[in-house]
């Protein structure tokens, strides 16, 4: 199987000759910055520099995906959010201190959405990966899902108080919101990607299992059914408590991160959704070394997770070293396993 | 990240297991010019400063005589070499310092099986409780283990230039770990919800 | 001993009885709403529905019929505080209702602060607060600091995300002897330990007692980070301020 074949069977959930490795976020970092001189922040915004720092993801890790948008900033900037763009080591992020609407009748999508520099830059990057490395490989795309984008555009603050204090305003920014989600990831589609991560970040950490039932799982079921390829959804932090409602939206994958175990997931899901996931960024892949990196995979296949990669973006500083130790580990212990999922 | 190198990230790793015990490599992945140079000198900048011995086992290595790996004590040694431009002329740093915040001048010195003695030429409380916040500094920056009032390396060697490096960095250690967490927290990707500003 | 039934307001009497487990606190809580007036209860429930405009009114009201300042944030807001806390501990609510919580008893507080800081009343001690970095949650610190306050302590607030530096520097303007850092999240607690060495690296760590708490902290963790004390909740982080500097109880 190719390792694009080995992502789309997997989200499919359908046999595999071994787990493929996949990175619904990014896996770039300033070594790989410059092995293929393709630094931040020009990386972010050029696309030909986008391209070919994805590439590197499947090119000098070995992974079976790439994934060309790093940073969750594109479709934001496109609404009119203010961007810090930083330097080579850091990410942009949106000034969320400097919120650009205020109430629901303020929400809307330009008509130059898809055209805006920095959205425009994605679907370019993603025809030049796809004429480059042509069926090999599985290139997945991004399409910020509407409560993270509620949280750039209001503010994080403003954006939970709103949702407390007028639900039914709430839901109808989100309703308004949706259709950049919608827009960006069919255009994304158009433009050659096989899948699409879609961040949408109501953590455990901040709202209950029940808001992501009634503010999210409709929506989330929605995008299912208008975008025509595999989601997977991404939402950080503890997750167990949604991750039932999640599986029943109709999405492929959910990546899930290290704050959840990969046996709780497992058994949360109950092979409803495929899962991505899970291997700890700040302490193990940025601060420990291949052997720590190589237990966490394990963890992982052992539960029957259906693919493997990082939990989240990695820190710009991660270690190429224990980058390529993860298709590496999955290797090894598929030669030395019978595969749950094999074919 | 490189701060005279262009931007360019350099990388030190390290490899265990081979016949000298633990080697480190300092490498990077760029090809422009000016890297290839900028890795040799600070290779040759960790040798004379740190005290280490440079090898060639098809590319440049280096390692402690004792073959142990220090590991907090090279990072270190690695970070100081990275601050001198390739021009700057390299030379050991001294076994004592003046140290501003007590107003008098810290002297090392080596006593057997790895150890080392802080002594002040002045006097007083102020003077005795800088001599332990410095001596925790070295203990901090190599993880050396104290004994009383001495700090010493586990390997039981003799490390007197990394000592003469370090101490130039203990007697303000809280900018060295200020340092250090900054450049940890950079290129950390958050959620919205989580970002700070 | 009081009873559950001796509590005027209903409402408060649903939520003891349906969201408080701890006997310690229960016991507490009853004791508190048992022995205040009901327009107390009433404000206490403002903040708890996170009823801004009622908490607004109700506390102007107290005001004008002649109760005391100190009584209307210690029966009134904080006693609802202390439910919130309980109840966000317990993941009974998340941030959201909690964001509402502290906005209605902001705006009790926006009456009640001015009265209390123009009384001139000499503070007991000084005591810098602030949320370790990384950490953007201040509901917990900011209710201590509120309580600190009623107790008459003088508090410097460094606010959230704060690195350890900032947390020396203040100290050493202030010359406070007395730290609380709090944490909302488990992967920030370790900062906590990362301000506390950089107390001892800076030399300063025997001129200043420290405490620290917040919903995921415990005993244990803070024995182990080597703080000189641990809240469990605003009422004992007061407490623990006074054991700390030797005030009188």
């Amino acid at each position: 199987m190719t390792g694009r074949q080995r992502i789309l069977a997997a989200l499919r959930r359908e046999p595999v000759d071994r787990t493929p490795v996949c990175n619904p976020t990014s896996v770039a970092t300033v070594e790989l910055m410059d092995l293929v001189d393709a630094p931040f922040p020009d990386a972010n915004r050029n696309p030909e520099l986008m391209a070919r720092l994805a590439a590197t993801g499947y090119t000098e890790l070995g992974f079976d995906s790439v994934m060309p948008v790093f940073s969750i900033i594109q479709e934001s900037s496109a609404l009119g959010c203010k961007i810090q763009w930083e330097q080579k080591d850091n990410w942009p992020t949106v000034r969320m201190r400097e919120p650009i609407w205020r109430d629901a009748d303020d929400v809307r999508v330009p008509n130059d959405f898809l055209t805006h520099p920095d959205t425009r830059c994605v679907l370019d990057a993603i025809g030049i990966l796809r004429r480059e490395l042509g069926e090999e490989v599985a290139i997945i795309g991004k399409t910020m899902g509407p409560w993270s984008l509620g949280y750039h555009c209001f503010g994080v603050e403003t954006f939970l108080l709103m949702s407390l204090d007028d639900p039914g305003r709430t839901k109808l920014c989100l309703d308004r919101l949706k259709e950049a989600t919608i827009r960006f990831g069919l255009a994304q589609i158009e433009a050659g990607a096989d899948a699409l991560t879609l961040p949408d970040h109501a953590t455990g950490d901040l709202v209950s299992g029940e808001y992501y039932e009634r503010f999210l799982k409709d929506l989330h079921a929605e995008f299912a059914e208008r975008l025509p390829i595999p989601l997977i959804l991404h939402i950080c932090g503890r997750t167990v408590d949604r991750m039932g409602y999640i599986a029943e939206t109709g999405m492929a994958a959910f990546h899930f991160d290290s704050k959840n175990t990969p046996d709780e997931s497992m058994e949360a899901v109950r092979d409803r959704i495929a899962l991505v996931g899970n291997i700890n960024n700040p302490e193990t892949l940025y601060a420990r070394d291949p052997e720590a990196v190589r237990a966490e995979v394990f963890k992982n296949l052992a539960a029957g997770v259906q693919l493997v990669g990082p939990e989240c973006a990695i820190p710009l500083q991660t270690a190429i070293e224990n980058l390529v130790e993860i298709p590496r580990a999955v290797r090894e212990w598929h030669a030395s396993h019978a595969h749950p999922h094999a074919g | 990240m490189d701060p005279h190198g262009n931007g360019v990230a350099l990388g030190l790793y390290l490899e265990q297991g081979g016949a000298g015990g633990a080697a480190y490599r300092v490498h990077s992945y760029s090809s422009r010019a000016g890297t290839a140079e900028r890795v040799a000198f600070i290779t040759r900048a960790m040798a004379l400063m740190g005290g280490m011995e440079q090898t060639t086992n098809g590319a440049a290595a280096l390692r402690f005589p004792c073959g142990a790996a220090h590991v907090l004590a090279c990072r270190r040694a690695f970070l100081e070499a990275c601050k001198l431009p390739s021009e700057a002329e390299l030379a050991g740093r001294p076994l004592c310092i003046h140290d501003p915040k007590a107003g008098c001048t810290v002297t090392v010195d080596a006593r057997r099986g790895g150890a080392y003695a802080l002594s002040a030429d002045g006097g007083g409380p102020a003077v005795a409780g800088r001599l332990v916040a410095i001596r925790g500094g070295l203990a901090k920056l190599a993880a050396l283990h104290t004994i009383e009032d001495l700090v010493a390396f586990d390997c039981g060697h003799a490390h007197d230039a990394l000592i003469g490096l370090l101490l130039v960095r203990a007697i303000n250690v809280r900018a060295v770990m200020r340092e250090t967490e900054e450049v940890a927290s950079r290129g950390v990707l958050v959620a919205p919800s989580a970002q700070k500003s | 001993m009081a009873e559950l039934a001796d509590i005027a307001n209903a409402t408060i009497r649903q939520e003891i009885a349906e969201y408080l487990d701890r006997p310690v606190e229960i016991e507490r809580n009853i004791a508190l709403f048992a022995r205040t007036r009901p327009l107390m209860q009433e404000i206490a429930v403002a903040v708890i529905e996170g009823d801004q405009v009622a908490c607004d009114r109700l506390t102007r009201q107290a005001l004008e019929e002649g109760v005391h300042a100190l009584e209307i944030m210690d029966d009134g807001l904080i006693g609802g505080m202390g439910i919130v806390g309980i109840k966000f501990r317990e993941n009974f609510i998340f941030v959201p209702e909690v964001l509402a919580c502290a906005r209605s008893m902001k705006a009790g507080m926006a009456h009640i602060e001015p009265i209390l800081s123009a009384a001139g009343v000499e503070p007991v001690g000084t005591v810098v607060m602030g949320t370790v970095k990384g950490d953007l949650h201040d509901i917990g610190k900011n209710l201590c600091i509120m309580m600190l306050r009623g107790a008459g302590f003088s508090v410097i607030d460094l606010g959230v995300d704060t690195a350890p530096d900032q947390f020396i520097a203040a100290v050493e303007e202030h010359g406070a002897p007395l730290l609380g850092m709090s944490a909302l999240l488990t992967t920030t607690m370790p900062n906590m330990g990362r301000t506390i060495e950089a107390f001892i690296d800076a030399g300063l760590r025997d001129d200043v007692k420290i405490m620290v708490g917040g919903a995921p902290v415990t005993q244990e963790f803070a024995d182990d980070m080597g703080a000189d004390g641990y809240g469990k909740d605003a009422l004992a982080c007061v407490a623990l301020a006074k054991q700390l500097l030797g005030v009188a109880a």
